[in-house]
């Protein structure tokens, strides 16, 4: 294939804390393609949102590398990481915080043009058109408030604002999970649309793993700032080979009562380690059903176990 | 089985600046003893009001309890005074909230916040009370109770902190238990535990269980009985096999249509139900449903259609052409 749109090598991220360092993302690499969309799930406080944050530079890597289109952008200064912003954007969780109370829809969605002196006023208001037609907002509703409009409408126009500067890569950080039961299969399929029609690549943040199984083309599986399991989204839902993942894919309620009552259920003893005291073998050895005395010795590392699917655990 | 809940017609509403919003309109349902019965629907729609207004949790004002009957052993309860229900709440009817962060008082420790509903029923001395608490500790399963009993709730991680929620809830041995969104904040690994303990429980003290939630796999996991409530009032009920696989009203059908599953493929579009849901100050006068719904009829935007056995919806009526 050709090259990487995006691609992380080896990032470390580490937060200094009163009297202890905290270390979020631990030595991992991957690589996005044009067009793909890898999903990332995890537990909360695994390093999901920060490792988004790292790729887009909203935080800076302690270690490791950070390579957009051919161009290493790990250490570019503010003006030159300006122009490679327009090409990178965001779509947020909660559509109640992430738009200014105080703007008007068209000011939130014109505001990326503004920033970075994109046209006139006259083609400001086209594109504005434009970008409310593609995320199914009626064009009038540009001189109204965040708060005249639903949770689902919201979130159109935090897409309609990430839109706004023809990006190629957009981090959606769990874009879904805090709407409405009947809207979230509305905005799921407006991402999926938008990804086919404008050639978007997507990083995906969900904890729902059925949400990522439609929209994603590859999953990676975090625990403890780690990826554990990586690979496309047919080889995890279907031979996961981490243990984790196993559970995870487990612990998803069914909706079908019948098939939810035969199923066999794995329970996971126990909650993630402090990411400031992380376990000296693998991070998931004290929960781990299968573990063996080498896990509390020795780190696994990721290693290929079928195309493109890697997973870091003693067990393969 | 014998009821231990009936409710008949509750209707409730807000005041909010100088709005009425009928948050629920008209909600009957029963409860038996030791049945657990799931309350779904999306934010909004009033299945916490409801629940809430049970036991007249919400203040009032803004909350108006306009017609109903909440008949609990035979008393209705939206008839007792604020000194009666007090023997009710925690002591009968036990509550579990959403979020474990903010629903422990930080500034006390565990285990005096399990101690509390004890000895505000004055259902044991002092230290007997103690033992029950650790007792209780080690029934939701907290490892090493005495320690954790003289803790404050920011030394429990979020999965304990729901433990620690529900042993406060059990404390005075309600005969109910509501869980408003008990897993809705934690992560999928310890909802599967805690969705594990509320079973367990519930058959272990023979406790009646009401569980609120957006998630359906949630309520087929743990329910005997579903309630699909929408815009204020209840769609559809019956038993959780028969609703979640057979879904009668077309609201529930398209709902249950609309879930991402597992077994379903990438890429593959979604069922999404276009609209969104009604504004509940001026809700409308028929079916809630009938705006977004592709089978309505003329009738269903003007009356409100009856129960039809289990399901709220005029195309069960049978004048109705098939």
């Amino acid at each position: 294939m050709n090259q990487p749109l995006i691609q992380a090598d080896r990032i470390v991220k580490t937060f200094a804390l009163k009297n202890c360092r905290l270390t979020a993302i631990r030595n991992v690499s991957f690589s996005i393609y044009p067009g793909q969309t890898l999903g990332l799930v995890g537990e909360s406080g695994c390093g999901k949102s920060t490792l988004a944050r790292t790729l887009l530079r909203l935080y800076d890597p302690t270690s490791g590398s950070i390579i957009f289109r051919g161009q290493d952008i790990t250490h570019l200064g503010p003006q030159k990481m300006k122009a490679v912003r327009r090409q990178m954007q965001m779509i947020f969780q909660d559509p109640f915080a992430s738009l200014n109370p105080r703007m008007t829809v068209q000011d939130i969605i014109a505001e990326p043009l503004q920033v970075h002196r994109i046209g006139n006023k006259e083609e400001q208001n086209k594109r504005l058109a434009h970008l409310l037609d593609l995320v199914n907002l009626p064009s009038t509703c540009g001189g109204r408030f965040p708060h005249e409009f639903s949770g689902g409408q919201r979130q159109r126009i935090g897409i309609a604002r990430a839109l706004a500067l023809n990006p190629e890569f957009i981090v959606c950080d769990e874009p879904i999970s805090a709407l409405d039961v009947s809207i979230q299969a509305q905005i799921a399929n407006l991402l999926l649309a938008l990804q086919k029609n404008l050639n978007l690549t997507y990083l995906f943040i969900a904890h729902d793993l059925a949400m990522v199984k439609v929209l994603a083309t590859h999953v990676a599986v975090m625990y403890l700032g780690e990826f554990i399991e990586i690979g496309p989204v047919q080889e995890i839902f279907s031979h996961p080979c981490h243990p984790y993942t196993q559970i995870l894919l487990a612990s998803i309620p069914l909706h079908d009562p019948i098939q939810e009552s035969r199923r066999t259920q794995i329970f996971l003893q126990g909650e993630p380690p402090s990411p400031t005291h992380p376990p000296k073998g693998c991070s998931f050895c004290h929960r781990c059903p299968r573990a063996m005395p080498v896990c509390f010795q020795e780190k696994p590392i990721l290693i290929t176990v079928g195309k493109e699917h890697q997973a870091a655990c003693h067990l393969n | 089985m014998s009821k231990i809940l009936n409710v008949q017609n509750l209707s409730v509403s807000f005041t909010i600046q100088g709005r009425k919003l009928h948050a629920v309109r008209g909600v009957s349902f029963d409860l038996d003893v030791g049945e657990a019965v799931g309350i779904v629907g999306e934010s909004g729609c009033g299945k916490s009001v409801a629940i809430q207004s049970l036991t007249r949790l919400i203040p009032s004002p803004p909350s108006y309890i306009e017609s109903g009957s909440v008949f609990f052993d035979g008393v209705d309860l939206l008839k007792l005074s604020m000194n009666e229900l007090r023997s009710v709440r925690g002591r009968e009817i036990g509550m579990v909230f959403q979020d474990p962060m903010t629903s422990l008082n930080p500034t006390m420790k565990i285990g005096s916040q399990i101690l509390e509903g004890i000895l505000h029923h004055r259902l044991a001395s002092k230290k007997e009370a103690e033992a029950r608490a650790i007792e209780l500790l080690h029934l939701v399963g907290i490892p090493d109770p005495p320690l954790r009993f003289s803790q404050f709730p920011h030394q429990l991680s979020g999965g304990m902190r729901q433990r620690a929620l529900i042993a406060t809830a059990l404390a005075a041995r309600p005969r109910i238990l509501i869980a408003d969104e008990p897993t809705t904040a934690l992560d999928p690994t310890i909802q599967t535990q805690i969705l594990e303990l509320l079973k367990q429980l519930r058959r272990r003290l023979n406790m009646s269980l009401i569980l609120i939630s957006h998630d359906i796999g949630v309520v087929a996991s743990l329910c005997d009985r579903v309630i699909v409530m929408y815009a204020g009032k209840i769609v559809e009920q019956g038993p959780v096999a028969g609703v979640l696989n057979t879904p009668k009203h077309p609201y529930t059908r398209m709902l249950l249509h609309s879930l991402p599953r597992l077994d379903s493929g990438h890429g593959q579009k979604l069922f999404a139900i276009e609209g969104s849901p009604p504004s509940l100050y001026a809700p409308p006068q028929g079916c809630p449903f009938a705006e977004r719904c592709p089978e309505a009829m003329n009738i269903c935007e003007r009356t409100p259609p009856p129960a039809f056995s289990s399901v709220c919806c005029w195309r069960y009526d049978s004048r109705c052409q098939k």
